[in-house]
């Protein structure tokens, strides 16, 4: 498994997609100070929530869902699309190994996406606002306890975005193309932003497994409920062990022809 | 000798479509094996299975001894493929996509992935992407590929598409030179008769999915036959001769104004002679022995082009 994993990490050198990877991280940066100069130019203080939402809001809500899904789509069609099918085939490993190799070498990679924005984010933020901790997040939160509870909130962004990698991955292996995740990524996105436009009772937006990601990041006007959290939980399960099976299906049975 | 690849009733159905149809096929141990056919004869299908890109209808592959299904990947470690069009990741260089395969094949001599690009004429281009690459280079780095882990068993589909005259010639020495030297069994395949013709030591010819015939090459030019070929002004006219005056039957237009006549040989003159009393000019006539097109074509019943070739006599 480690010769896979480092040949999987080695595909994406010089890989076009890494500039997708570095504008996803910078825009949220610069989106936030922007408002924060915004802000202060209309004599308002900006607070260091501003930042914090905003990596919730850009990167997990909006920009995340159709990059994530990408990146697990292209390690798998990029494989039909530039012929390299027929060459891992026959490499003396089992397709489930690839199967498995590829999503172990993405779930890092988006792990990191978010750690590093997150950090940037965080970053930036306190240094233009002087603030360390966005209090206004947790209101209800003894002080003591708020960093705990945002990196609980941001490593369960994360766990939930790595628990959301087989849809897009199982759409590239399906697709055999890049379109089918981006297509994917982009509806879970247009559906996050309807939740948040129109203000759908979270009990319903707990359907949408794409936007379980803010779930603990204290950005909704309310905090959802016990079943409520079932439901969203249930929910991406759901999403994650259908597509983990379709994908791992569909790769390890499916026939390949002329490197589609 | 040992045998490498024995496949046993080989069938591959695509709903009511038979691509492949209860293939017998037995490669042995040093043998170029020169898998023959016409595009969509089935023989991409077959390498397919051989090497566990598709799953077999029905039937059983033998590789090294052992019965192939999708749990014995490693014996993929001794053999070296290209099908179809080798790919290779766009955005690395020659020697990335080498080096990538040399770790993933488990070969631990960095200098080999070197060997390799030099032994295939890349050296120059050891640091150039693979999406500049012409088809000519991508294929000799597909070839480099299957050599790397230096493998018992080659199977290349069409290894020569998109090469020049010199690099076919040049692919054609080196398949050899592995063949002789280092003892490498090859599995080719392709629809150019020239190609299998100069290389395979044994060939299997199939058609419509259906492995019509597996011969040694020595066998095969025992086998052909020797014939008379006359290039004559009236194909007709010189038919309607032989046949009636000579009570020759076993005889072919092969294209129009050129007959070959398998029969009677040693009356050749009287066969020329017959044919300029009766007002049938011969612009050639010449002792000759099948080629391996004519030997497709009788089996085939097809050129390899796929027309029909016109027939008359035996």
């Amino acid at each position: 498994m480690g010769r896979i994993l480092s040949a999987e990490a080695r595909k994406f050198r010089r890989s076009a997609i890494l500039w997708v990877i570095v504008a996803v991280i910078l825009f949220p940066v610069v989106v936030s100070l922007m408002m924060a100069m915004g802000m202060e130019s209309n004599g308002r203080k900006a607070p260091l929530y501003i930042f914090f939402s905003n990596h919730f809001l850009f990167v997990h809500l909006l920009m995340g869902a159709p990059l994530f899904a990408l990146i697990a789509g292209y390690v798998f069609s990029r494989e039909h699309q530039e012929r390299t099918i027929n060459n891992l085939l026959t490499y003396p490993y089992s397709r489930w190994q690839w199967y498995a190799g590829k999503l172990l070498i993405v779930a890092p990679i988006v792990a990191l996406i978010l750690a590093i924005q997150f950090l940037l984010q965080w970053g930036a933020g306190a240094l233009y606002t002087g603030e360390w901790i966005p209090r206004e997040a947790y209101l209800e939160t003894p002080g003591e306890e708020l960093l705990v509870q945002v990196i609980k909130a941001v490593l369960l962004g994360i766990l939930f975005q790595i628990l959301l990698l087989p849809a897009g991955a199982a759409a590239g292996i399906f697709g055999k193309n890049a379109i089918a995740p981006i297509v994917l990524g982009v509806c879970a996105a247009g559906l996050n932003g309807v939740i948040l436009i129109s203000g759908i009772p979270m009990k319903y937006a707990a359907f949408n497994p794409w936007f379980m990601p803010i779930f603990h990041s204290g950005m909704m006007a309310e905090t959802p409920a016990d079943d409520v959290f079932l439901r969203a939980y249930v929910s991406l399960a759901v999403v994650c062990i259908a597509s983990l099976a379709a994908g791992l299906h569909r790769f390890v049975k499916a026939d390949v022809h002329s490197g589609s | 000798m040992d045998i490498v690849l024995r496949t046993h009733q080989l069938t591959k159905q695509y709903g009511k479509k038979t691509a492949v149809d209860g293939v017998n096929m037995t490669v042995q141990r040093g043998e170029i094996y020169g898998f023959l056919g016409q595009n969509g004869a089935g023989k991409t299908t077959t390498l397919r299975m051989i090497t566990g890109m598709v799953k077999p209808t029905a039937g059983t592959i033998e590789l090294f001894g052992s019965t192939v299904n999708r749990r014995q990947h490693r014996l993929y470690q001794r053999m070296g493929t290209i099908i179809e069009t080798p790919g290779a990741y766009r955005n690395l260089t020659a020697w990335e996509n080498l080096d990538m395969h040399r770790r993933l094949m488990g070969v631990p001599e960095k200098e080999r992935v070197e060997e390799i690009l030099e032994l295939v004429g890349l050296t120059e281009a050891r640091n150039v992407k693979y999406k500049k690459f012409s088809l000519g280079m991508k294929q000799r780095l597909g070839i480099g590929r299957a050599l790397l882990h230096q493998p018992e068993f080659l199977v290349l589909d069409e290894p020569t598409n998109g090469l020049d005259p010199q690099g076919i010639k040049e692919i054609r020495q080196l398949l050899r030179n592995l063949a002789e030297k280092r003892k490498i069994t090859i599995l080719i395949s392709s629809h150019i008769l020239s190609e299998i013709q100069q290389l395979a030591t044994k060939i299997g010819i199939i058609h419509q999915g259906k492995l019509l015939e597996e011969i040694d090459y020595e066998a095969l030019q025992r086998k052909n036959r020797h014939y008379l070929q006359l290039k004559v002004s009236d194909d007709r006219r010189a038919s309607f001769l032989l046949e009636n005056r000579m009570q020759i039957a076993d005889y072919q237009v092969a294209e129009p104004g050129v007959l070959r006549v398998y029969e009677r040989l040693q009356e050749s003159a009287r066969i020329n002679r017959l044919l300029i009393e009766n007002g049938v000019d011969i612009a050639e006539a010449v002792l000759m022995r099948d080629t391996l097109e004519d030997y497709f074509i009788r089996l085939t019943g097809v050129r390899v082009n796929g027309t029909h070739p016109e027939r008359r006599g035996a």
